[in-house]
């Protein structure tokens, strides 16, 4: 009893007891910010009762210096005047906690990212800002009052968006995990890139030959539901809880009895270009996407097909109804998110100099293609225009990449795939000639020097310099580059031209991002909170992201990511509960007039008017931004930990004095 | 395709054209009108000045000349035309650049007060070939011209400052062109490929005054690459392109090379082709063209 | 020849930012100026290696040299660069540079001193025979009439371009050849 009201007195505001913290964070604020002046400063501020500086606050000392002040000097409020919340709050939130003090007593003022960083030429002025800001912080803090953590309930189950080799990864480690999974995924098989590619590096591994088995494994297991040849429609609701509904495009064939035979391809009249091959062949209109792929069932692409019914009555089972027009739709709820949606690749149309129209310039996917056994030349390297052996291949580096006309990022891995490319065809094809040309080459991490060296030691010859353009010549083409090292001009008259492509967002990405409300950067990826501490992590608390869609990058990432979002996940909806931040708005409701002034607002859909005549705010959607609480005018709504009083406070303190 | 109004431009010459080649300016000053278009002269109106002597020593000195052409005319209150790729390229970099940078045309205007002119910033520089194709438009030219080159290949040189710096000019697509090659076409010729279509012909930036060995080697490796397609001659919208192959071929001929394609400025196989004398309009050349205007035009 | 890199002249860059090649510092040395190029089989003027040469101040191995003046001003290198690092600008600003110096071919000064005192860049007596022979209209351009030249005069005046280009009042046009323009 006398515990609880001696705790009660000691959060009570109308006696606050501030301690001041400055950090200085290395040379990082110290190196602009006077530290001896802030403190004596803060000295002089009203109700601070304790001032320290350290090096590094944020360490087990720095810590235990703010426990120890609050069980034995009383402090009951903290200010730290350090860097930004988005750091270290969490952990000085703890400590208060652990000290027995309520942690949302405790006001971070950032004197780093904003105040140090951007003015550390002109010390003056950063350390005047500096104790400004401090004041402002200590003001409001003398005002703050405890709160606590609310609980949410989180549902044991996630959605993936995209069924590569991220998702699968993710799924996977979370259907053993015992969660349910959907995985749902555009294209009628899951498989993404990797199922198009023939080896892939250092190991030369077959890429079907690893996928498969994985593919196989996610259709067999119980846990995860497999939603291909289908779309996000729509998704809302909240961490924990998200409501989903998926648009599953139609087939017009029965998937229950489909056998995947393939009978129905044979007999259909209509040719399409098949995508699988990079448009290098056709397929028919009704079709099974490649040999291996999960779902094994044939879809009828809507756009070219005319309905002549051959496909229905040859089918032994009775699987397919041309008359199914209409896409389904699923909804189901999941308690996070798994975003892998891939990559598209640089269209090389953009870099006219490089005369893709030409059937013999080619991209490295439609080599790949070339180059699989399963491909549309069955493993044969022949030029597109005429299917003759060539006799001199030019790989042409950087194509949509390092190039501010384009993208300006690395692509990352086309250094690693075009000598993938040279290699492997040396290996079969000796008499080749064959040229690199690049910039520079990245080859790092563990094998790939090796795999450079033995690229070399087949007779791939490497020539640093971009290539200007590509002319043709007769049925040959002239590549125009230059020899960094010989110092001159070079070109070589090639039978087949290669362009490396770069890496890019996929189509749908804005759309998607719209949808789940995470950011894209200007490289057109999907944005993570923090690229080395927080790599799978968005903005939105429930939403990973996974893979290429992050960035370029090549497989063991894209699967260590997948992983990493798997068990990102599974921590959140391990015990079925979390803990969100009490930071929403709460109605007062004897001052509520019932205008829904805030209703309609609210851009998270968070506020409601109910049946019974009141307003209420779901506290997993209302993301505390405060805008209800500044329109309402009868002043009903208090914004927790940014009430009025305690903004006006920080207002007074920067103010003050001001005529 | 949008067609902009055809009007009235005040033409500027340069120093090739009018000096060199006034044939070529004769083919201009009469073909123009027949297609609706009238153009002005610019009296008193100086070298561009071009990249080589002024741009390259100081950057205001090639600035205030440019200025003081483009000034002449605004006082005509009239769009100016340059028929020459350097001229084009320089004239509309000088007007862009004082649109834009307020120091820079205050420092013009110091200097050009001086002799009574000020630069305002009022009308906008268009090449030839920009005119013939979006003001005026291929199916007019088609209508104009009475006699048909059909089965006449040729050779399209756009040159280099026509098309770069594209941000800046904004004439033509910088890896794709076609405006030129679509008005050979109108005249009933084929414009055929040939490799490195877009690269320079080796006379500009100084090299013909500088190294006449090596603009000869350049203009080689251009002619060779022309020859691929076996043309019936070469066309251009640039005087000085012009130069290069016409007096360049006679340069490789007089160290006994084969190089004798009949080189023709486009104005010239357009005023031909709507009837006018060959006398006014295009006959100063080194290397001879008879033989293509008996064939196709069937006049000695 | 082993060349030390301490010693260089660490002011090229700022003096050739100054005179126009604002963005030389985004050259990361891919070779695309170099592919594209029109001389560099050809000629001395390598333009990445120019652009390498700036960054590092290496002026003694372009200044006072003719590979810059070698360019044909095609702006290829400028319309390709992936970084738009502008080399075209570079040599414009080399030039300005060796200019200041005292350093300019003869062809230039041919040039300018034609413009100076003739109006235009080459010669025009013999454009007015040819203007008669195909009974081309009167010229009206700077070259017909004293009072347009001296008005280009009065200007260039103004600038420091005439003693870079060491115009001097006396002097005579060289017979009826055609020169350069550029």
């Amino acid at each position: 009893m006398a515990k609880s009201q001696s705790k009660k007195k000691k959060e009570d505001s109308s006696c606050p007891k501030i301690g001041v913290y400055v950090c200085h964070c290395g040379t990082n604020i110290a190196g602009s910010v006077n530290i001896e002046e802030v403190v004596n400063f803060s000295k002089t501020i009203e109700n601070v009762s304790v001032v320290r500086e350290h090096m590094y606050l944020c360490s087990e000392q720095g810590q235990n210096t703010i426990k120890d002040d609050i069980k034995k000097e009383g402090i009951n409020r903290v200010v730290a005047a350090c860097c930004s919340p988005r750091t270290h709050e969490e952990i000085f939130r703890k400590t208060l906690n652990s000290a027995n003090l309520n942690k949302y007593l405790y006001e971070q003022v950032n004197i780093r990212d904003q105040c140090s960083w951007p003015h550390f030429k002109d010390k003056e002025n950063a350390t005047k800002k500096a104790k400004e800001l401090v004041k402002s912080g200590v003001y409001r803090a003398s005002e703050l009052e405890p709160l606590e953590d609310r609980k949410l309930s989180v549902l044991k189950s996630a959605l993936v968006i995209g069924g590569g080799i991220s998702g699968i990864n993710a799924a996977l480690d979370l259907a053993r995990g015992g969660y349910k999974v959907y995985i749902v995924e555009r294209d009628p098989s899951i498989g993404g890139k990797m199922a198009q590619l023939d080896k892939t590096f250092p190991t030369n591994d077959c890429s079907a030959c690893i996928l498969a088995p994985m593919m196989v494994e996610v259709s067999n297991t119980p846990n995860i539901e497999l939603l291909t040849y289908s779309e996000i429609e729509d998704v809302s609701g909240h961490i924990g809880k998200y409501h989903v509904v998926v648009r599953k495009k139609q087939t017009s064939v029965d998937w229950e009895k489909c056998n995947g035979c393939g009978d129905c391809s044979i007999v259909c009249p209509v040719k399409v270009d098949n995508e699988f091959n990079c448009n290098m062949d056709k397929r028919k209109a009704i079709y099974i996407q490649f040999q291996q792929a999960i779902p094994m069932k044939a879809v009828i692409d809507k756009t070219k097909c005319i309905k002549c019914k051959l496909c229905e009555k040859r089918c032994q089972v009775g699987a397919i109804d041309i008359s199914k027009n209409d896409d389904e739709f699923v909804e189901f709820d999941v308690g996070s998110i798994i975003v892998t949606t891939g990559y598209d690749l640089f269209n090389p149309n953009k870099k006219a100099e490089y005369d893709y129209d030409h059937p013999n310039v080619i991209t490295s996917l439609e080599l790949e293609r070339m180059m699989c056994a399963s491909g549309p030349t069955k493993g044969e390297i022949l030029r597109p225009s005429d299917g003759r052996k060539p006799h001199t291949i030019s790989f042409i580096q950087c194509v949509g990449s390092r190039d501010e006309k384009t993208n300006d990022y690395c692509s990352r891995i086309c250094c690693t795939y075009s000598i993938k490319h040279a290699r492997l065809l040396k290996e079969k094809y000796p008499d080749i000639d064959m040229f690199i040309h690049y910039i520079d080459l990245r080859c790092f991490g563990k094998g790939y020097e090796e795999y450079y060296r033995m690229a070399r030691e087949k007779g791939v010859k490497f020539i640093r310099g971009r290539i200007s353009q590509v002319d043709s010549i007769g049925d040959r083409l002239e590549v125009s580059g230059d020899d960094d090292t010989l110092g001159e001009q070079i070109s070589v008259i090639a039978d087949l031209v290669v362009l490396a492509v770069a890496m890019e967002s996929p189509k749908g990405t804005k759309d998607l991002s719209n949808l789940l409300n995470i950011s894209t950067d200007k490289t057109g990826f999907f944005k993570e909170i923090h690229p080395k501490l927080k790599p799978v992590s968005t903005d939105s608390d429930g939403i990973f992201i996974a893979g290429a869609c992050q960035g370029p990058k090549e497989i063991p990432d894209a699967v260590s990511q997948g992983k990493a979002a798997a068990s990102a996940a599974s921590s959140l909806m391990s015990k079925g509960e979390i803990e969100i931040e009490p930071l929403f708005a709460q109605i007062i409701e004897d001052l509520c007039a019932r205008c829904r002034t805030c209703e309609s607002l609210c851009t998270y859909k968070a506020i409601r008017y109910t049946e019974d005549d009141k307003m209420e705010v779901d506290i997993a959607l209302c993301k505390g931004c405060g805008v209800c609480s500044a329109a309402c005018p009868s002043g009903a709504i208090k914004a927790n930990h940014f009430t009025t009083k305690q903004v006006r406070m920080q207002i007074l303190a920067l103010t003050e004095g001001i005529k | 395709m949008m067609l902009l109004p055809a009007t009235d431009y005040a033409l500027y010459t340069g120093c090739i054209i009018p000096l060199r080649y006034p044939d070529i300016e004769n083919s201009i000053r009469e073909t123009m009108p027949l297609l609706g278009v009238n153009v002005y002269d610019m009296v008193g109106a100086g070298c561009c000045p071009p990249g080589g002597a002024f741009w390259s020593v100081e950057e205001i000195s090639g600035l205030v000349q440019s200025a003081r052409n483009i000034s002449i005319a605004e006082s005509m209150n009239k769009d100016l035309m340059a028929v020459c790729n350097g001229c084009f390229c320089y004239l509309k970099n000088s007007n862009l650049l004082l649109k834009n940078d307020q120091e820079k045309r205050e420092s013009v205007n110091n200097i050009l007060n001086k002799v009574g002119r000020k630069y305002q910033g009022t009308v906008s520089v268009y090449h030839l070939v920009e005119v013939l194709y979006d003001h005026i438009g291929t199916e007019k030219i088609k209508k104009a011209t009475k006699i048909k080159l059909d089965g006449a290949k040729a050779a399209v040189h756009y040159g280099c400052h026509l098309l770069r710096p594209s941000d800046h000019l904004m004439a033509e697509n910088p890896e794709k062109p076609h405006k030129l090659d679509a008005l050979v076409e109108a005249l009933g010729m084929e414009s055929v490929y040939y490799p490195k279509k877009l690269s320079c012909c080796g006379a500009g930036g100084g090299m013909r005054g500088n190294n006449p060995d090596v603009t000869l080697k350049i203009l080689e490796k251009k002619l060779l690459n022309i020859k691929y397609s076996d043309p019936d001659c070469i066309v251009t919208a640039c005087p000085f392109c012009f130069l290069q192959f016409d007096l360049g071929q006679k340069g490789l001929r007089d160290r006994g090379e084969d190089f004798c394609i009949p080189v023709f400025y486009y104005n010239q196989l357009l005023g031909l082709s709507m009837g006018l004398p060959k006398e006014r309009i295009a006959s100063l050349s080194e290397t001879p063209r008879d033989g293509f205007i008996k064939k196709f035009y069937g006049v000695d | 020849m082993k060349i030390v890199l301490n010693n260089t002249n660490k002011d090229l860059v700022n003096k050739v930012i100054e005179y126009g090649g604002k963005r030389v510092y985004e050259c990361f040395q891919c070779g695309m100026c170099a592919s594209g190029c029109p001389v560099a089989s050809d000629t001395d003027h390598k333009i990445k290696r120019t652009m390498h040469q700036v960054l590092l101040g290496l002026d003694e191995q372009i200044l006072d040299k003719k590979a810059i003046w070698l360019c044909t001003t095609c702006f290829m290198c400028l319309e390709r660069c992936p970084q738009n690092a502008g080399p075209t600008d570079v040599v414009f600003a080399l030039r300005r540079i060796s200019a200041e110096k005292g350093s300019i071919p003869e062809a230039q000064i041919e040039v300018a001193n034609n413009i100076y005192h003739l109006g235009h860049a080459v010669t025009v007596q013999k454009g007015i025979t040819l203007r008669d022979k195909v009974q081309a209209p009167p010229l009206k351009t700077a070259g017909s009439d004293k009072k347009h030249i001296l008005e280009i005069q009065k200007i260039v005046d103004s600038t420091h371009a005439g003693k870079l280009l060491k115009i001097k009042k006396d002097w005579k046009p060289k017979g009826d050849d055609v020169i350069a323009c550029d």
